[in-house]
């Protein structure tokens, strides 16, 4: 009988099949395991970045986008961690982050914005997300309104996504300068308001804002593109302005390289700051005069927290804002008038300039000594200062100089990044 | 008398004040009983500051009077909203105001205010007044020149013309020649004469140009001293001294039969030509 | 010579449509002409071009006819009403208003009031308009408010003055605490600017301007009257309180709600019903507030048009254009007017 044949093979033939089975099974198996292996997360102290597996196997295109969408699966095996910046956070969805900056301009009310994965469906938008801004990551192309943005970029080696800036005679970096030279990069603020047409033309996908207001961002988004507040410079903590390149990251999906890259800073910059509080910290004098008010840093602010990790003090330590306390030259030259040493942020690069702005400050023993320092060593001709540019992403060298700058013994012979003396 | 008299009864006129809770209002003339005839000019006269313009604007709703009443054709003038009253009277007043682009037949048509719809569209009775107003003073070739370019006597044609095109059943004028000189002083008492004449209507106009007043006015009402008020033809009024009484002084009497100012004492033998 | 007006009105209808196509067509970016002509004829065009003609270009033109036509409106009717050729549509103190609540806004962040403001999650551009429009309010209410207790309306005008000076003094408190960048925020809102509308924004501009557009047309008759002084207009059954009031009202507001949108708009106000008395050579308000309208809104376009400054990479500010270009234009219009001939013979 043929069918009972068939139904009823013999033995030999049921091992065959079982050993085809089972070698078919193993190597799904394994071409299934390594897929899924877990990158090598970068050697890290704690509190850097967590990974985690997908349980899934997420399907990515050439492009790095989604392509056959799984509602369950994770897409974002590596995902930052904000530690030390206060000013944004990023919560993860699966196939979208949600970006949420508490204060976009200073005073202003919170914003976010959802950044989903190319390839991924918009999420349906509810709550405390409804009419909120969608950005498709990762970003291919943005305008940039602060220097402070650009040394992420470099460092995430994203310099190819940036399309326009605000000003380019600002900016300082050699490798930065060479990108926004190219033809195709758009200069959008250069009389120092935002030009909206000039970016709705450009068509970026994205334009991030220095923190600011411009009357022009609300006709660009009434454009349909969407406007993204980066307002490091409302942070104090030093790090936390370096940490703000997570929030590159998060759109343009290189969340590893910005985890070793802040790891490495932090490390740098707590060794440094050991060095320089362990010395006893020295009196420094604080800012300069501007057409007689006196804007001194305030005790919790980005200046002042700067000047005490590197083992320094001023008059005004105790004080607890985080802006700045206008007062006047009377003032000052009673608190700090014999204080040794002199931090400046302003343009001067000689003490006859400081002079020819304010005759008085001679009466200053850091002045009488020459220890009066300015952050001006690098600056463009158009006023651009690297200050403002790689020394928000790379606060361990400003600490450098700083130590260097207060405590000469420890670090004879480092060489100044940002700072140089009057001379 | 006839029906289209203004008749003033017991009217108070002067300023309210107020001390904290208490009104002391500053009484000008107190109780002033009048009547202007229709067809006739009243000439009000009285020293500087006696209240002849007090008692204009009281009467003419300008200012709120004290107290008592005042009728026109025997309607009381009080209760009238201002567009209505508007066109029961009109006022010419000593108040200037910047000329600008205005020519005479603007201002004159301005007069048809109170009459206006509120479309504003200028209707043929509204032609008609505006014609009559500029007739009556003989000002009809002012009405396309530009009251900046006027002298001082034409545009008081020109505002006489106004307050005529208001269709008025009262006209009241404050101190009408003040700056007009003495001919034309005359020629405006005979046009209000006129005028009142041909429409039937009271004319009441404040003057300091007594002797004027005395010559060619009709009706006078005098505020004498202690803020009382005589009335009457104003030859009488002269001629039995009530004049004399509010004006004389130490060194000028009015005297009744020539109607004028003289000096008193020595310095009057050379008066006279 | 009844039909000079109307020439007129005509004349500028025709204009304020002709700088408006002028301006629709002057940009940063280059548009070609006709680009811009099929976009308006229904054609296909490209997207880009399509979203800079719709939310940059024409939202910037629209509000340059509305300003201009607000403010020149405004200040015919404050001339009229104050008797004041130097009036202009802030001299009750609406602008200093407006200039208070946007200053409380932006520079006083840490104080009281500006936290108030932040609290109402309201900074940035929402923040700064509703500030703006609440500053200009209250000023208004209370010059209203001392109005009722004033009779003449020379006291009237020093009390708006005043409250004008009490406020920049505020200001300038402000300023003082401030420190610089806030500063520079404030002073770039006070240059002036057509260009930060968008179309909600015009959804609350447009209202307020025709609004207080009617109710200028409305009173225009008893303005006529007004021209001989306050007395004879009362005593031709004038409502002066009440046209007072509706004339500050619709001034308040229209001034209001400009300098809200756009900042202090300097010159406009004071010079274009001069520059209308002159080209409809009558008194006549029922033709001066079209006719200051229209002109205002074609002052003001071409103004916004050189502002930006086509051909050039820079821009100027919307205030200098104004002053520069307008100051000049009056003072030799006036040298050669009649008006001035015709006073200096009296």
């Amino acid at each position: 009988m043929i069918q009972s044949a068939l139904s009823r093979p013999s033995p030999g033939r049921v091992w065959g099949r079982a050993a085809i089975g089972a070698a078919v099974l193993a190597g799904a198996l394994l071409a299934g395991c390594s897929s899924t292996a877990p990158t090598t997360s970068s050697a890290s102290p704690a509190g850097s970045a967590a990974a985690s597996v997908s349980a899934g196997q997420p399907r990515i295109g050439a492009d790095g986008c989604i392509t056959g969408f799984d509602p369950d699966t994770d897409y974002f095996p590596v995902k930052s961690e904000i530690t030390h910046a206060t000013n944004f956070s990023i919560s993860y969805h699966r196939s979208y982050q949600v970006l949420t900056v508490p204060q976009p301009t200073e005073g202003g009310a919170p914003e976010s914005y959802v950044l989903v994965k190319c390839g991924a469906p918009t999420p349906e938008l509810a709550g405390d997300l409804a009419g909120a801004q969608v950005v498709t990551t990762p970003v291919t192309s943005l305008y940039s309104g602060s220097t402070t943005h650009l040394p992420f970029l470099v460092e995430l080696d994203q310099l190819d996504a940036l399309t326009g800036v605000g000003t380019k005679g600002f900016i300082s970096e050699k490798q930065v300068q060479d990108r926004v030279a190219e033809p195709d990069v758009v200069e959008f603020s250069a009389t120092g308001t935002v030009d909206a047409e000039a970016v709705i033309a450009g068509k970026p996908q994205a334009l991030i804002t220095a923190g600011t207001d411009d009357p022009a961002y609300a006709v660009i988004k009434a454009a349909g593109i969407p406007v993204l507040a980066n307002a490091d410079w409302l942070e104090n903590d030093p790090l936390g302005r370096a940490e703000y390149i997570k929030y590159f990251a998060a759109l343009t999906g290189t969340e590893a390289q910005a985890a070793e890259a802040f790891a490495s800073v932090q490390k740098t910059y707590e060794e440094i700051a050991a060095t320089g509080q362990a010395a006893d910290p020295v009196q420094v004098v604080p800012g300069q005069p501007f057409q007689g008010t006196w804007y001194i840093p305030g005790g919790e602010s980005y200046t002042t927290r700067l000047i005490k990790d590197a083992g320094g003090t001023t008059a005004w330590a105790d004080d607890t804002s985080t802006g700045s306390i206008a007062t006047d030259l009377e003032t000052v030259l009673a608190k700090a008038g014999t204080a040794p040493a002199w931090l400046a942020s302003t343009t001067w690069t000689t003490k006859a300039q400081a002079l020819a702005e304010e005759p008085r400050l001679a009466e200053f023993a850091a002045f009488q000594s020459g220890n009066v320092w300015n952050a001006a060593k690098d600056v463009t001709p158009a006023g651009g200062n690297n200050f403002y540019e790689l020394g928000v992403a790379r606060p361990d060298l400003v600490l450098g100089d700083l130590v260097a700058i207060l405590h000469p013994d420890i670090a004879p012979g480092h060489e100044s990044s940002f700072y140089l003396q009057l001379s | 008398m006839t029906a289209r008299d203004l008749e003033v009864d017991g009217l108070t006129v002067g300023y309210p004040v107020r001390r904290g809770l208490v009104r002391a209002d500053r009484v000008i003339l107190r109780d002033v009983s009048l009547r202007a005839s229709a067809g006739r000019i009243t000439v009000l006269l009285g020293p500087n500051g006696a209240g002849k313009s007090t008692l204009l604007r009281s009467i003419a709703g300008l200012q709120h009077p004290l107290a008592g009443q005042v009728n026109l054709a025997g309607e009381p003038l009080a209760g009238l909203d201002p567009r209505t009253r508007a066109t029961r009277l009109a006022v010419v007043l000593t108040e200037r105001f910047d000329p600008g682009l205005l020519r005479g037949g603007d201002v004159v048509a301005l007069g048809r205010f109170p009459h206006r719809q509120r479309t504003g569209s200028f209707t043929a009775q509204d032609r008609r007044a505006v014609d009559d107003g500029l007739a009556a003073v003989h000002a009809q070739d002012l009405a396309d020149v530009m009251l900046a370019r006027m002298s001082d006597g034409q545009r008081q044609r020109v505002m006489i013309a106004r307050a005529l095109a208001q269709s008025p059943g009262l006209l009241l004028l404050d101190e009408p020649s003040a700056f007009l000189d003495a001919p034309a002083r005359v020629e405006l008492l005979a046009v209000l004469r006129r005028i009142a004449a041909e429409r039937a209507i009271p004319v009441v106009a404040s003057t300091h140009d007594v002797e004027a007043a005395v010559q060619w006015g009709q009706d006078g009402w005098l505020i004498g001293p202690g803020a009382t008020v005589s009335s009457g033809p104003v030859r009488t009024l002269a001629s039995n001294g009530a004049i004399g009484a509010a004006f004389d002084t130490a060194e000028v009497a009015f005297d009744p039969g020539t109607g004028r100012f003289r000096l008193r004492g020595p310095a009057a033998s050379d008066s006279g030509p | 010579m009844r039909s000079r007006p109307a020439l007129v009105l005509g004349t500028l209808a025709v204009l304020t449509l002709a700088t408006a196509v002028l301006a629709v067509g002057v940009g940063s970016v280059p548009i070609p002409p006709s680009t811009t002509l099929r976009f308006f004829t229904g054609g296909s065009v490209d997207p880009t071009a399509a979203v800079l003609l719709q939310q940059v270009r024409l939202p910037r033109a629209a509000t340059a006819i509305l300003a201009g036509a607000g403010l020149a409106v405004a200040g015919l009717l404050m001339q009229t009403l104050f008797a004041n050729p130097l009036a202009d549509p802030f001299i009750l103190g609406v602008s200093s208003g407006a200039s208070l609540g946007v200053a409380v806004a932006v520079l006083g962040g840490g104080t009281l009031a500006g936290g108030f403001v932040a609290g109402l999650g309201l900074t940035g551009r929402a923040g700064l308009v509703t500030a703006a429009a609440l500053g200009a309010l209250a000023v208004l209410l209370l010059v209203l408010l001392l109005g009722r207790w004033v009779r003449s309306v020379v006291a009237l005008l020093l009390i708006g003055v005043m409250i004008g000076s009490a406020t920049t003094a505020l200001v300038s408190l402000l300023l003082v605490f401030s420190d610089p960048d806030r500063i520079q925020k404030y002073v770039i809102w006070g240059l002036g600017s057509v260009s930060g509308t968008t179309w909600p924004d015009l959804a609350f501009l447009a209202p307020a301007v025709l609004l207080g557009i009617v109710l200028a047309a409305w009173i225009a008759p008893s303005l006529n009257a007004m021209l001989l002084g306050e007395t004879y207009a009362a005593s031709m059954g004038v409502a002066v309180g009440r046209v007072r009031t509706a004339g500050i009202v619709a001034t308040a507001v229209m001034a209001g709600a400009v300098t809200a949108f756009c900042g202090p708009i300097a010159f406009v106000g004071i010079a274009v019903p001069h520059l209308a008395r002159m080209t409809v050579g009558r008194a006549d308000h029922r033709a001066l507030v079209p006719a200051s309208a229209l002109m205002g809104a074609v002052v003001l376009q071409l103004c916004a048009v050189i502002a930006q400054l086509p051909g050039a990479d820079a821009v100027l500010p919307l205030n200098v254009v104004t002053a520069a270009i307008g100051a000049p234009v009056v003072i030799g219009a006036l040298l050669r007017s009649r008006t001035l001939a015709a006073g200096a013979a009296s």
